[in-house]
C-alpha cells in the first residue's frame, strides 16, 4: 500500500520521474513469455539525469506493482 | 610493385527492423540506428577483430543532423570501433548502401584494404525526403529536367505513360504479390534471421525492443488497393500500395577479400562479380535499373538467362515491372524477390542496397543450384545501380 508524501515545506520542487511499463516478447531472443520492462523518463532526456524524490519513489512502486501483475518472465528497469 | 585485382566477398549483412517514418523509431536518433545495426553485424561474426576493419563507408541521402557529422566516422566512433578505424559517407540517394559496397568492393579488389563495413541508415521521420533540398534553379529554367524529376511519385507516374501496357492493376497485383511474400517469409521465419533487435523509445510508452518490420500489410488485397488515391497525378496510377513507404531504417554489410575472409574462417555469403551504375532521363528514374543490369552483365560476360536470382528494389512497383518486361520476366517469376520488397518492408533510402545483399545470400543458401544473381535499384535524378554476385554455394544446375 502507498500513501501520499508531502515535500517539507521551503522544499525545491519535484522533478517527477516517471515509471512506464512496456511488455517485450522475448520469443525472438529464445525464450518464453515477455519482460516487464520499466522505463524511468523524468521527460528531459539526457539533459537531467533521472532522480527520486516522493513523487517518483511511489510512481516507481506503483510501475513494480503492474509489472509483477503482468505475470511476466522477468523484470528489468532501464532509463 | 604491380597490383592484382583481387576477389571480393560478402562475409555478412544484417539490418534493423525498418519503421515507418516517425513511427516506432520517433524517438531513436538515425546515428543510433546506424551504431546498432553495425554492433549487431560485428556480434554476429566474432573471428572479425574490430581493429583489423580497415575502412567503413555508410550512406544516408540526407546527411545533415543525426545523419551528418560524416555518419561514417561518427557511427563507427559511436558503435566503440577502436578509434584507428577510419570512416566515410556516401550518397547516391536510394543506391547509398550499394555504392557504399561497391566502392570498398573497390578498394579491396586493388588490395588497399582487406575488410570494410559498408552501410546505409535513413531517418525519413527525421529528415522527410527533399528536406534542405535548394536545386540550383537553372535546372527548371534551362529546362535540364522537368518538374516531374523532382518527385519520384511523378516520375513513376510518367513511367506508366511511357509503358501503358504496364497498367495500374498489374502495379496493384505485383504490389499484392510481395506483400504475400514477405508474410509467407515472415511466417516462415526467413527476414527475422537478419535483423537485429532495436531499442526504441516511445514516451508514452517508454523503451522497447522493435524485432520485425512495422510497415507490412499483409491483409492488403486487390480491392483495397484499387481504392486508394493517387498522390502525384489526379486519376493516376501511383498510390501508397503499389510504392515503397516513408521507413527509417539502417543496414550493415561485411566485406572481404576473399583470401582474408578464408584466412578468418569467415563465412562467404556471396562473391562479387561486377557491378555497373547508368544514368537515364531523371523524368523516368525509376528505368535506371535496365541499362544499369545491361552494361552490368556485358561486363561480366554473361546473359540475363545466366542469372536465376533477383533483388530489384520495390521503390514503385512500376519500375519492377518495366525491368521484368524489359527482360522478359513474368511478373510474377519465382527467381525475383522471394522474399517480398520494398513495398511491404519499406525503404529506408540509402539503406536499401544491403538489404537487397542480405535476401541474395539468403536465396544463395537455399538454391545451391543458382549460381549468379543480382541486387539492383532504381536511383533518383535518373540512374540505376546493378550489382552481379556468385553463389558461393553453387554446386552445379539442375538438369
Amino acid at each position: 500500500m502507498t500513501t501520499a508524501m508531502q515535500l517539507p515545506e521551503g522544499a525545491p520542487e519535484e522533478v517527477v520521474t516517471n515509471a512506464l511499463v512496456r511488455d517485450v516478447d522475448l520469443s525472438p531472443f529464445g525464450f518464453k513469455g515477455s519482460l516487464a520492462l520499466i522505463t524511468l523518463d523524468n521527460g528531459l532526456d539526457h539533459t537531467r539525469p533521472n532522480t527520486f524524490g516522493p513523487q517518483s519513489l511511489m510512481a516507481l512502486d506503483a510501475a513494480i506493482t503492474d509489472a509483477a501483475s503482468r505475470k511476466p518472465a522477468a523484470i528489468a528497469i532501464t532509463g | 610493385m604491380t597490383s592484382q585485382i583481387r576477389s571480393v566477398v560478402l562475409v555478412d549483412a544484417v539490418r534493423t527492423p525498418f519503421g515507418k517514418a516517425g513511427s516506432m523509431y520517433a524517438g531513436t536518433r538515425a546515428d543510433d540506428l546506424m551504431v546498432r545495426a553495425m554492433r549487431g553485424l560485428l556480434e554476429r561474426n566474432p573471428k572479425v577483430d574490430p581493429a583489423s576493419i580497415d575502412d567503413v563507408a555508410i550512406a544516408a541521402a540526407t546527411q545533415t543532423g543525426d545523419q551528418g557529422m560524416n555518419i561514417g566516422r561518427s557511427a563507427t566512433l559511436l558503435a566503440g570501433l577502436p578509434k584507428t578505424v577510419p570512416g566515410y559517407s556516401i550518397d547516391r540517394w536510394c543506391a547509398g548502401a550499394l555504392t557504399a559496397t561497391t566502392t570498398v568492393a573497390g578498394a579491396i579488389a586493388m588490395g588497399a584494404i582487406d575488410i570494410a563495413i559498408a552501410g546505409g541508415v535513413e531517418h525519413m521521420g527525421n529528415h522527410p525526403m527533399g528536406e534542405l533540398m535548394d536545386p540550383n534553379p537553372r535546372y527548371l529554367a534551362e529546362k535540364l529536367v522537368e518538374q516531374d524529376a523532382l518527385a519520384m511519385g511523378a516520375t513513376a507516374e510518367r513511367l506508366h505513360d511511357r509503358f501503358p501496357h504496364l497498367t495500374k492493376e498489374r502495379a496493384d497485383a505485383y504490389a499484392l504479390n510481395s506483400q504475400m511474400k514477405t508474410a509467407k517469409a515472415y511466417a516462415d521465419g526467413k527476414i527475422q534471421r537478419d535483423l537485429i533487435p532495436t531499442a526504441a523509445r516511445s514516451p508514452e510508452l517508454g523503451w522497447g525492443i522493435a524485432t520485425v518490420d512495422e510497415a507490412p500489410r499483409p491483409t492488403t488485397t486487390m480491392e483495397g488497393l484499387a481504392g486508394l488515391k493517387t498522390p502525384f497525378r489526379p486519376a493516376g496510377r501511383v498510390t501508397a500500395g503499389n510504392s515503397s513507404g516513408l521507413n527509417d531504417g539502417a543496414t550493415a554489410a561485411l566485406l572481404a577479400s576473399e583470401d582474408k575472409a578464408k584466412e578468418l574462417g569467415l563465412t562467404i555469403k556471396a562473391r562479387m562479380v561486377t557491378f555497373a551504375f547508368a544514368g537515364v532521363e531523371p523524368e523516368v528514374m525509376g528505368y535506371g535499373p535496365v541499362p544499369a543490369t545491361i552494361k552490368a552483365l556485358e561486363k561480366a560476360g554473361l546473359k540475363i538467362d545466366d542469372i536465376g536470382a533477383f533483388e530489384v528494389n520495390e521503390a514503385f512497383a512500376v519500375q519492377v515491372l518495366a525491368f521484368l518486361d524489359h527482360f522478359g520476366i513474368a511478373d510474377d517469376d519465382p527467381r525475383v524477390n522471394p522474399y517480398g520488397g520494398a513495398i511491404a518492408v519499406g525503404h529506408p533510402l540509402a539503406s536499401s542496397g544491403v538489404r537487397l545483399m542480405l535476401n541474395l545470400a539468403r536465396t544463395f543458401e537455399e538454391k545451391t543450384d543458382v549460381r549468379y544473381g543480382i541486387t539492383t535499384m532504381c536511383i533518383g535524378l535518373g540512374m540505376g545501380g546493378t550489382v552481379i554476385w556468385e553463389n558461393p554455394h553453387f554446386t552445379g544446375a539442375k538438369k
